[in-house]
């Protein structure tokens, strides 16, 4: 077996049903071919040959289930992917919060997460971190976990750097960053400032409203469209007017019609203003 | 048909040259996933258009993929297409080191289309491509491998016929004639 090996539908759904009883998570709204290949990925990384032993496994062992669902979920790749849209977040967007008494912010969906850890940085530079209330969600929590836990994987260190300088050639990624036993943290003290919430975008209602601002970047790329856009729908009514929506660089709202609800910033790097309806 | 071309070092000249000799109007839909640099967005797609006659896009996530043009799959996103023609884009772990990833897209593109598919892969310098030409052949496909002898490194075209029975060893010439008469 091979991680691009498929499985016959019926086996697909059986799996799908399986993790929905066990975990009361939803993978019917996930894009049907990555979520296939998410799968047969954690198939082959664990050595399970056929889909009745996964069955069978997500039953028996309550840590293999938890690490399966945990694994459906694609992890963010790095810190300050996309290192454009970053720097004009910080030099736009964030400079604009600057005026606001409060901020409200929420990430949905983390996993991983380096783009937590992203915002929590730039928050800071901007001095406005202690004057924002950043909401992180996920309805898994094992990724909650994750992300509280600020563990950065020694692999992402070097290209986050990278990135990092590509926004300011000055600063200097390790001063957000603590070592522990060998391993790579992100600054505790800034992760004080999250509130994280066990939490289902498509399930569950929204941690708060009048957000400032949405970062749901190369999230959606996993929903199908009709749950994209009810997600859509859903973050629209949260964010209060004036507020902005950053999505991943390759995601459209083309097909959401939010035409009259969302104004490009900035096309390029896919950062939406709401204006009043 | 739906014809999926991957590619990696010293692949560049060949795409041009393949692209280069496609007409307008052209009634199949081409599939693009070469190596390219992470964290350069913008410039590969102009490069590419230089001496193409159909128009090559990097397609948004969800897009419709439709006859006579060419779709790149975008910089450090992996690219599926699912049974409606749509595109998925992934950023999930590189393969073979690699995102886009060819086998993500050949395997891809062997699922969804089956024998309507052909899978083409040129000069590389890994082996990623080589398990998503066979599972294009496995699933009823046509698979063309560019020469080994023409290609600038050989590590990629060696490791797809290795493992898979291909149907066509061709120089780009070859290739050109091959896409034309479709």
């Amino acid at each position: 077996m091979d991680e691009f090996q498929t499985i016959p539908y019926e086996d697909f759904r059986k799996i799908i049903s399986t993790v929905r009883t066990l975990r009361n998570i939803d993978f019917t709204y996930y894009a049907p071919e990555i979520l296939m290949h998410r799968i047969t990925r954690s198939m082959y990384m664990h050595g399970v040959q056929t889909s009745d032993r996964l069955i069978n496994k997500l039953m028996a062992d309550n840590y293999f289930a938890d690490l399966f669902v945990s694994e459906l979920f694609v992890p963010t790749t790095e810190m300050f992917r996309d290192y454009s849209m970053w720097k004009f977040l910080e030099d736009n967007i964030i400079e604009k919060l600057k005026n606001e008494t409060l901020c409200k912010i929420w990430v949905p969906q983390v996993c991983g997460d380096d783009e937590l850890y992203s915002l929590l940085t730039i928050l800071h530079r901007k001095r406005i971190l202690n004057r924002c209330t950043v909401y992180a969600t996920s309805p898994i929590q094992k990724t909650l976990n994750d992300a509280k836990s600020g563990f950065i994987d020694q692999k992402k260190i070097e290209i986050s750097t990278a990135n990092f300088k590509k926004i300011d050639p000055e600063a200097e990624l390790s001063h957000y960053l603590t070592k522990e036993d060998k391993y790579d943290y992100f600054s505790p003290e800034l992760l004080n400032n999250v509130i994280f919430l066990k939490s289902g975008i498509e399930s569950s209602p929204p941690p708060d409203n009048g957000f400032n601002l949405v970062l749901f970047r190369d999230r959606m790329l996993y929903m199908n469209a009709q749950t994209k856009k009810a997600v859509v729908d859903t973050i629209a009514k949260t964010i209060c007017n004036g507020g902005f929506f950053v999505i991943g660089i390759r995601e459209n709202l083309a097909n959401c019609d939010f035409r009259n609800v969302f104004i490009p910033v900035s096309k390029s790097e896919n950062i939406y203003i709401k204006i009043q309806k | 048909m739906y014809i999926v071309i991957g590619g990696s070092a010293g692949s560049f000249q060949a795409v041009t040259a393949l692209l280069a000799s496609i007409p307008r109007n052209y009634p199949h839909t081409i599939f693009l996933c070469l190596h390219r640099l992470k964290n350069v967005r913008g410039g590969f797609v102009e490069a590419l258009s230089l001496k193409s006659n159909i128009p090559i896009c990097e397609p948004y996530d969800k897009d419709t993929a439709m006859p006579g043009v060419a779709y790149l799959a975008p910089a450090n996103y992996h690219m599926y297409i699912d049974a409606n023609n749509q595109f998925s884009l992934s950023t999930e772990e590189p393969i073979n080191h690699s995102r886009p990833s060819i086998d993500v897209t050949f395997c891809s593109i062997a699922n969804t289309y089956k024998e309507n598919a052909i899978g083409i892969l040129l000069s590389g310098a890994n082996k990623d491509g080589a398990l998503g030409l066979k599972a294009i052949k496995d699933a009823g496909g046509t698979v063309i491998v560019q020469s080994p002898d023409e290609c600038q490194v050989k590590t990629m075209t060696s490791a797809a016929i290795k493992i898979t029975e291909v149907d066509y060893i061709m120089l780009t010439n070859n290739i050109i004639d091959y896409l034309k008469n479709l």
